[in-house]
């Protein structure tokens, strides 16, 4: 140290800076002569070995009260190598700050070292400059004055080293308070970079062991232990011992038993842990996991440690009192890499980590990739339902590689997400289908916090709806026949929109928005591939898939973190312009007719009671558009038509005209696949008069179910009167006409 | 967090007090820079004062303060202030004043001239006129000035702050900010004699709150290590002594040694003992010295300031106190002088260092004349 208390810089004094060899050591002792750049001083030059060394003093922007006592001068030394790679940054004082982004590597083991950079020196080098990497420097100085770095350094190990050998860790290491007793197993995988792994899995026994395991926990500390990194088992042992731990003693006992047990010949990796806790008797924290290679086989180990002896190609035990200190077996720092877990990915994709419950159904092109975006991001225990084995066309638009082709969907979804993550099985497979009602179905469903219907299917999503219980809410995620849009239908929080209700609001807003006017309506054949409006055509590209399911996936999480129910409808241009249909969703109303139930919604009764107090003293009323489930003998009430215009309005009588009537009906069912059709009729009735069928309606009711009848579909009629609509379902029971039995529909 | 900033005009001074809540106080405007001369190195003081009014939306500074009527400390003042006295300095660019600080001497000072005097009318035409202007006097030293111009004493009091008080207008609850006046004053001495430094000029502390901290500044115009002697007298007597303690401190007079003691010394200034207990007992930790001044002189021998013998001082208390010493125009190197910022926040005072790039060097200025 000299007499200023700064540490002397690795290499040879030079005379000038002329004696610079490298063309970024010479531009930056340049700059820092010619008192262009403030703030910094040049001292001197010097050469080390391996490149050159710049040294001077710099004055970073300290506050009066730092957190972190950085100095208002500051010496450093910088190494500019004569192989171009990242410039190591010294301090030049031995007591600089012991926070993270400062460690000592192997090679500069006198000096504080300074990790100023996040990005690679391959990225950097473009871009370096003298003056840039000297503005860094005193940023990086004033940042970590300010406890800026520190904060944000969370997620770095505090002993992280740049080009340190790295160990992939299991996460539970880092979260336990201490070694569980388990035993530990190393292994490495050389695929041109050595990474080493260590497990609580024992390797496969084809697998040659190459190491053995020491692993022990230090009582807790309040700060991590290494300031200097340890180079040998000697000064390892100097490290731990004021910790209380014997790691030296320990070492050496199983170095013997390893080496009776005829494993003389692997390596060890010795795990450390430190719990770190902010005060005494306070639970720990975090813990610091330290591992270290050793350099040497057990056998060779034995002799550094005098416990072993060679003779020729045998190796012997001696006895107590031979034992060395160590200094000799030498070892290797790694950093720890933790093994991923859904809260590590949620936490890098920004997010929190979601365990609810969800039920897939459907794993197909657009359900695979939704929920394998969905799980990345650390959402979702999941139950996978599909019955459909994997083709190889398949492959072009889902999640699954190839190598899955002849599995079952979702038992090989189930399998390739539950390797994403250390810990227990995210993902299980029912290979059912989902109309068939199996009791795992129903179960599964009856206990999720999410339905996810990805099938592509109205049967599938009405299933989802209305069969299966549970309180779960229930989405539908799907693209339209040309694969061009995307739609979310999601479910309120109390389920009281349901889906089919949004089913039918969907089909709405294609009737009413402009811009969806062609969203259901084929392109050349009608749904060419399919029977259903969802069935999606076979040329659609990958591409469109793959930015629809990272669309669903964002709108599924955004919208399960909201209380209100969803009804969104993406759309993209050929230029890729992506634009959003999200009407305004309304109650729905129920009514029990008969057999009959009638659904609709609070919108269209505002309609209707608009449509009436518009004409009053006079009647009125027209054609209601609708859909029939006849399977479930539900009949949905979905729009109406204005009145035609030669229709005739008296106080006491209406008389629907025809005009236009057609048209609007083929319309109608061309924009929604044959969805929405004619479902039955409506007139108002004046003030004061009861809702109630007259004679007239009556007669009304028996043209309409002659004519309904032929389809086998039951005939609506609705009167509106003060107190809003009633609904009454006709049914012919005999030929008989006068026979007509009206069911008045209550609301349920 | 509140920010300081001192300008590098060369023995002269300007000193900028923006709060964080926005409210922003000048203390004396003295624009040096020869602008026929490129290697003047001062800062173009109107230039920078209007590019940072222009950032923050405004034509107006709450307060200006003129410590005194010295040139440097007032010069360029009626360009560039808008003055409610005459027509004459009303143009639609100019600057407003919505309250003028100035000490008695510039309101019955006779024998002035040029921006001086155009200060003195402002100063007379506000305090006639009633409103948007603070005398910091002993009340009595204004009686006859007052009326003369038909006057009373009684009516113009509240615009009159006698020195050992906190200036009305600035509170640590509404704007996190409070200033103490402790010059010009009268005092009695212990032996009865009236000594009398109304002719003297502005001193005050400013303490300020942020983050949860509190941080002073002295500011101490151009005072005699005697003015600065009866200061520390008087704040003692009064058990004023906190009102001297200092994070940053703004030295008298441009280093000059007769701000320290009587005799310049060989190599360093002995101060007077109040003078040295103001700063080595008074200023805090980690305190930052700020000298208005020109370079540092190459030796000991010029008659004017600053004075090497006084700013070798200084550095010993800057050093005593891990501090810093700094020089405006050797801040952040004598090539490139730039204003001095320093931030008051939670962490204390923080001198603003920031290594420029140069696109925002190139960008903060026009560039040459291009072209054939």
């Amino acid at each position: 140290m000299s007499g200023s208390g700064w540490l002397t810089a690795p290499g040879e004094l030079l005379g000038s800076s002329l004696g610079l060899r490298t063309s970024k050591a010479a531009a930056l002792a340049r700059l820092l002569e010619g008192e262009h750049v403030p703030y910094f001083r040049l001292v001197e030059c010097r050469r080390a070995p391996a490149g050159d060394v710049v040294v001077f003093d710099v004055r970073p922007e300290v506050p009066q009260f730092a957190p972190v006592p950085i100095r208002r001068v500051e010496r450093m030394a910088v190494i500019l190598y004569d192989a171009d790679r990242t410039p190591t940054v010294l301090s030049m004082r031995a007591d600089f700050p012991s926070i993270p982004h400062v460690l000592v590597p192997e090679d500069h083991r006198e000096w504080p070292f300074l990790c100023l950079y996040d990005t690679s020196y391959d990225e950097l080098r473009s871009r370096w400059t003298a003056a840039r990497f000297a503005r860094r420097i005193h940023e990086w100085l004033s940042q970590i004055a300010r406890g800026e770095l520190y904060h944000e350094g969370e997620r770095m190990e505090p002993f992280l080293a740049v080009r340190a050998t790295q160990v992939v860790v299991p996460d539970r290491l880092f979260t336990a308070a201490m070694l569980p007793d388990a035993p530990l197993y190393a292994s490495a995988i050389d695929d041109g970079e050595l990474i080493y792994f260590l497990s609580y899995e024992a390797p496969a026994a084809e697998e040659q062991l190459a190491f053995e395991v020491l692993a022990l926990t230090v009582p807790p500390q309040q700060q991590g232990p290494l300031r200097r990194e340890p180079q040998s088992v000697a000064a390892l042992h100097e490290l731990l011992m004021p910790l209380g731990a014997d790691v030296r003693a320990e070492l050496r006992q199983r170095v013997r038993e390893w080496q009776t047990a005829g494993a003389g010949s692997r390596h060890v990796m010795i795990v450390v842990a430190v719990p770190l806790h902010r005060q005494e008797g306070m639970e720990p924290e975090r813990i610091d996991i330290l591992v270290f290679l050793t350099n040497h086989t057990i056998s060779e180990l034995g002799i550094e440690l005098g416990v072993l002896a060679r003779q020729g190609e045998q190796y012997g035990h001696l006895l107590p009192g031979a034992e060395l200190p160590g200094h000799g077996a030498t070892l290797e720092l790694c950093r720890p890499v933790r093994t991923l877990t859904r809260e590590f990915a949620a936490d890098l994709n920004g997010v929190t980590a979601d365990a609810r419950l969800v039920v897939a159904v459907g794993v197909g092109a657009l359900g695979s990739q939704v929920i394998s975006n969905l799980v990345h991001a650390g959402f979702g225990k999941w139950t996978l339902i599909d019955h459909d084995p994997l083709l190889p066309h398949n492959t072009v638009r889902h999640a699954l590689p190839s190598g899955a082709v002849g599995r079952n969907k979702a038992g090989a979804l189930a399998f390739v997400l539950n390797s994403f993550f250390d810990g227990e099985p995210l993902a299980h497979a029912i290979r059912e289908n989902v109309l068939r009602h199996s009791e795992a179905c129903a179960s599964a469903m009856s206990a999720a916090d999410l339905i996810l219907d990805a099938a592509a299917s109205v049967p599938a999503a009405r299933a989802v709806s209305i069969e299966y219980a549970g309180a779960g809410r229930r989405a539908s995620v799907f693209l339209n026949p040309d694969g061009a849009d995307l739609v979310l239908l999601l479910e309120d929080e109390q389920r009281r929109v349901r889906l089919d209700d949004l089913e039918m609001q969907y089909y709405r807003a294609v009737l009413r928005t402009p811009s969806l006017q062609d969203h259901l309506r084929s392109k050349g054949s009608r749904l060419r591939y399919g029977q259903s409006c969802r069935d999606v055509s076979s040329d659609l590209p990958q591409a469109l898939v793959g930015m629809y399911a990272g669309i669903a996936a964002r709108a599924v999480r955004s919208g399960v973190g909201a209380r209100d129910a969803r009804l969104q409808v993406w759309s993209t241009t050929p230029e890729s312009e992506v634009s959003l249909v999200a009407p305004v969703i309304a109650a729905p109303l129920a009514y029990a007719a008969g057999a009959w139930q009638i659904r609709t919604d609070e919108h269209l009764v505002a309609q209707l009671m608009g449509y009436r107090e518009a004409k009053l003293p006079n009647e009125t009323g027209g054609v209601l558009l609708g859909h029939h489930d006849l399977e479930r003998q539900i009949l949905y009430i979905v729009d109406v038509l204005p009145p035609p215009p030669d229709s005739e309005e008296w106080p006491v009588a209406y008389i629907r005209g025809s005009e236009g009537l057609s048209p609007m009906l083929e319309d109608a069912a061309a924009r929604t696949a044959d969805m929405i059709t004619y479902v039955g009729e409506w007139h108002s009735h004046p003030r004061g008069v009861a809702a109630v069928p007259s004679r007239d309606d009556l007669d009304v009711a028996l043209w309409i179910t002659e004519e309904m009848e032929k389809e086998e579909l039951p005939a609506l009629l609705g009167i509106v009167g003060d107190e809003g609509p009633q609904w009454y379902v006709a049914d012919v029971l005999t030929r008989d006409p006068l026979a007509i039995h009206l069911a008045g529909a209550g609301r349920m | 967090m509140h920010r300081l900033t001192f300008y590098p005009l060369g023995n002269a001074d300007t000193c900028r007090i923006e709060l964080q809540n926005g409210r922003t106080l000048l203390f004396d405007y003295a624009a040096m820079k020869d602008p026929g001369n490129k290697d003047d190195k001062r800062v173009d003081l109107p230039a920078e004062l209007r590019g940072d009014l222009k950032r923050a939306g405004k034509n107006y500074y709450d307060v200006v303060a003129f410590t005194h009527l010295d040139d440097d400390h007032v010069r360029g003042a009626s360009e560039f202030f808008y003055m409610e006295h005459a027509a004459a300095y009303q143009s639609a660019e100019r600057i407003h004043i919505r309250e003028m600080w100035v000490p008695a001497v510039a309101i019955y000072e006779t024998e002035c001239e040029g921006d001086a005097r155009v200060i003195r009318q402002e100063a007379r035409h506000r305090l006639r006129a009633g409103q948007g202007i603070k005398v910091f006097s002993r009340p009595e030293r204004l009686r006859e000035w007052l009326e003369q111009q038909g006057l009373t004493l009684d009516s113009r009091k509240h615009l009159i702050v006698d020195a050992g008080r906190l200036v009305p207008g600035f509170t640590l609850d509404a704007d996190d900010a409070e200033f103490f006046l402790h010059s010009p004053f009268a005092f009695r001495t212990d032996e009865g004699g009236l000594i009398d430094r109304n002719g003297s000029s502005i001193v005050v502390q400013g303490t300020f709150n942020s983050g949860g901290r509190k941080s002073t500044l002295m500011l101490a115009a151009d005072v005699t290590h005697g003015e600065l002697g009866d200061i520390v007298t008087m704040s003692k007597r009064h058990g004023n002594d906190h009102r001297l303690e200092s994070d940053v401190f703004k030295l008298p007079h441009h280093s000059s040694y007769t701000a320290l003691g009587p005799e310049k010394g060989d190599t360093k200034t002995q101060p007077t003992p109040k003078v040295a207990w103001l700063y080595e007992g008074q200023c805090r930790h980690r305190c930052t010295l700020v000298s208005s001044s020109w370079n540092r002189p190459a030796d000991g021998t010029e008659t004017h300031p600053p004075h090497l013998q006084a700013i070798r001082y200084y550095e010993g208390v800057a050093d005593q106190k891990f501090g810093e010493f700094i020089i405006t125009m050797e801040s952040p190197n004598s090539n490139a002088p730039a204003p001095l910022v320093i931030k008051l926040d939670g962490m204390g005072a923080t001198v603003q260092k920031v290594v420029p790039a140069a696109a925002a060097s190139l960008t903060s200025t026009s560039a040459p004349r291009a072209g054939a």
